[in-house]
């Protein structure tokens, strides 16, 4: 579960998320849609701890953000162009970030990678990568360890038809986990087919548009 | 229950991201085509700097101890070098190349250890790829002598007001040991605070000011450098560069190696605390 608590952030006297109170809760997906600039990708980056509020404060699975933690513990992101170093392959790319922690083992880093529609044996350069195989890989990123928070900002960007219908799939049996799903997107037809709770930003300010 | 093994296995896991993410600094700066320019600049000056000297060498038969080419080489380009060692470290700490993914996986404290890490091992690095560059040249005349000079360094002069020292006698005033060591440390020192000076001012404005504000300190060493009368600098210019105090070994400052050693140590050690405060609280 993810609290948001009267959080506020400004960058030098421009306020761009502003009094935002919210709860997200386990086994749903939530979206938020909004027009470029109107602070989803900053409420997001706050979530995950990249941007330190200005006021108010954020609680992730009871971690307190800034205080207890840096960043929660248990999350997976993907937040504007996903980046990667462009002279390794995709599979050791994931292996690098996989060795972190070590959640998980090789076997399991190709199974993400295989569940975005990518290979794993592929052992072409992420500099070679169109737009959509980045993003694929992003997401598998964001999933391959079994984070109990997603965070998935414009998800669907770059992807085509089939790839966008293969990435619902695979957020929907994410949401049979109980995992907490936040989901960004300026595409209303992504928002309403995948979300179980909608919000509206716009300029700064979020309002709860449908449940 | 005693905390004391929590602690510990805290302590051991910092330690061993800390490590992880400066390998991944390491990848992604080497995947950087700067590091082909940074070479490409050293083999340059290489050969500007050492000319024909080793074919003298090679015609004289003299030998060289390979500790005695090090001080030598740095302190005729001194300014050269530091400007090619911001050019390799300039955009740090690196904001593409997945460094955010590596960053919620390791923690802030992780990073910015990290990246004081990787600083480290660019400088030892660099110095290193020096005394190399100083040495490879005259391979067939070298010697693993630490006790005496050898004649062609006594004779080498490379202008004065490049020289490492006024009067060439100081040089060979200790032996190659001692001034290899000593050279190397402060270099190493002064190559980090400023390397970290650059790095953290860059860590909290999110761009290159920091390596814009070392570059300018290039500048400032070189105009004090050519409006000064017989390399006698103002005493004060010794405390804001340390660029100055590795070229002019005597200086105000530097009057004892462990004056200077111990000056930009402090230094450096106050650059990364504020470093640390900094990335625990700055917008990734």
């Amino acid at each position: 579960m993810i609290e948001v608590h009267d959080v506020c952030k400004s960058f030098q006297k421009e306020m761009v998320v502003s009094h935002v109170n919210v709860e997200f809760y386990d086994g749903k997906i939530t979206g938020i849609i909004g027009r470029n600039g109107s602070g989803k990708t900053v409420l997001f980056k706050m979530i995950c701890g990249l941007l330190i509020p200005t006021s108010g404060e954020i609680i992730v699975n009871k971690e307190h953000i800034g205080k207890d933690v840096d960043f929660p513990s248990s999350i997976g992101a993907i937040i504007e162009t996903p980046n990667f170093i462009p002279y390794l392959s995709g599979y050791h790319n994931l292996l690098d970030l996989a060795n972190i922690r070590k959640k998980i083992n090789e076997e399991q880093v190709k199974e993400s990678i295989r569940r975005v529609g990518l290979d794993p044996d592929n052992k072409k350069r992420v500099s070679k990568y169109s737009l959509g195989m980045r993003q694929r890989l992003g997401i598998a990123q964001a999933i391959m360890e079994e984070p109990a928070v997603l965070i998935l900002d414009e998800p669907m960007n770059g992807l085509d038809k089939q790839g966008v219908e293969d990435m619902r799939k695979l957020f929907m049996e994410l949401r049979e986990k109980e995992k907490t799903i936040l989901i960004a997107s300026h595409n209303r037809e992504d928002i309403e087919v995948l979300c179980d709770v909608v919000y509206e930003m716009d300029a700064g300010v979020l309002t709860k548009v449908s449940e | 229950m005693s905390s004391e093994p929590l602690r510990k296995q805290g302590g051991e896991r910092m330690v061993k991201r800390t490590w992880i993410f400066a390998k991944g600094e390491w990848k992604r700066q080497f995947s950087d085509s700067k590091v082909y320019i940074v070479m490409v600049c050293l083999i340059f000056i290489t050969m500007m700097y050492l000319g024909n000297m080793p074919s003298v060498v090679r015609k004289s038969g003299e030998l060289i101890g390979i500790l005695e080419l090090f001080p030598l080489y740095w302190t005729g380009y001194a300014g050269m070098h530091f400007g090619i060692f911001f050019l390799f470290i300039c955009d740090l700490p690196s904001r593409g190349f997945g460094m955010r993914n590596h960053v919620l996986r390791t923690g802030r404290n992780a990073w910015f250890w990290g990246e004081t890490l990787y600083m480290a091992a660019s400088v030892t690095l660099y110095l290193f790829l020096l005394w190399a560059f100083s040495v490879v040249p005259f391979l067939g005349n070298l010697t693993i002598k630490a006790k005496q000079w050898s004649n062609i360094i006594k004779m080498a002069k490379f202008g004065t007001s490049m020289f490492y020292i006024k009067d060439v006698n100081y040089i060979t005033g200790g032996t190659p040991f001692d001034r290899f060591w000593q050279c190397f440390l402060l270099i190493w020192l002064c190559l980090f605070l400023i390397g970290m000076l650059g790095a953290v001012i860059n860590m909290l404005t999110g761009s290159m000011t920091g390596a814009i504000l070392c570059a300018a300190m290039l500048v400032l060493h070189i105009v004090v450098m050519n409006l000064a009368k017989d390399s006698q600098y103002p005493a004060w210019f010794y405390f804001f560069s340390p660029i100055t105090v590795t070229c002019t070994y005597t200086g105000s400052i530097a009057c004892g190696i462990w004056q200077a050693v111990g000056y930009y140590g402090i230094l450096s050690l106050v650059v990364m605390a504020v470093g640390r405060i900094i990335a625990k609280y700055v917008d990734i």
